[in-house]
């Protein structure tokens, strides 16, 4: 299950305009909510908690294309 | 500098691995004492440092110990998958020595029950790791 799924899709209904004003910045989205913009990961996280509290809500890169994280090893179990 | 160094047994059939402690991170940790609820303590865990991992992992369990809510989706693949989506969040690593570290953690499950958390290059990519084969001893610095 996956607890960010409305904020996926308005980040996803929203990107074609994040990328013309900051790509490459960091986006917070709450809900159907983008709550702003910033420079880096973690400025745009402390402003969710210090908004939010401790809910889930999702920070992002905007990026044009989402690189995934990778693993050589076989020790995860996915 | 602060530094901690493990000396194992057996370097090459173990890996590098130490035991730290799981934390929220301090964004989280301020939250709930603004909203006057209990800071979880830390989680304790056997963490392998994997420079073939991007970045950090812990285990669904230590996730769901520390009441962690997600802050991000991260897309990760592996030899045996392509863009698997996975939660990320906030937290602090407390090493040997007090080395203490913020990071963005991504919640996968482990092979097997031996290591609950992976040290990955996001990690690695704020200090100086020296691995020293011969005397089954690595060390890492900020």
């Amino acid at each position: 299950m996956n607890r960010l799924a409305t904020e996926l899709k308005t980040f996803g209904t929203n990107l074609p305009v994040l990328l013309g004003a900051s790509e490459g910045k960091f986006v917070l989205i709450r809900g159907e909510e983008i709550v702003g913009v910033f420079d880096n990961q973690m400025d745009a996280v402390s402003a969710g908690y210090g908004k939010f509290g401790n809910v889930p809500f999702l920070v992002k890169q905007i990026l044009k294309v989402d690189m995934p994280v990778g693993f050589v090893s076989n020790l995860l179990a996915v | 500098m602060p530094s901690f160094a493990v000396q194992l047994p057996n370097l090459q059939a173990l890996g590098p691995l130490v035991d730290i402690r799981v934390l929220v991170g301090t964004p989280v940790e301020q939250a709930l004492q603004r909203a006057g609820t209990p800071v979880p303590q830390p989680v304790a865990v056997k963490a392998m440092i994997d420079t073939g991992a991007s970045g950090s992992v812990i285990d669904p369990n230590t996730a769901k110990q520390l009441g962690l809510q997600p802050v991000g989706i991260v897309y990760i693949s592996t030899p045996s998958s392509v863009n698997v989506p996975c939660p990320q969040y906030v937290v602090k690593l407390l090493f040997p020595n007090n080395v203490i570290i913020e990071a963005f953690a991504i919640e996968a499950p482990m092979q097997g029950q031996q290591i609950q958390c992976l040290i990955g290059r996001d990690v690695l990519a704020l200090g100086v790791l020296v691995y020293t084969g011969y005397m089954n001893l690595f060390l890492f610095s900020l």
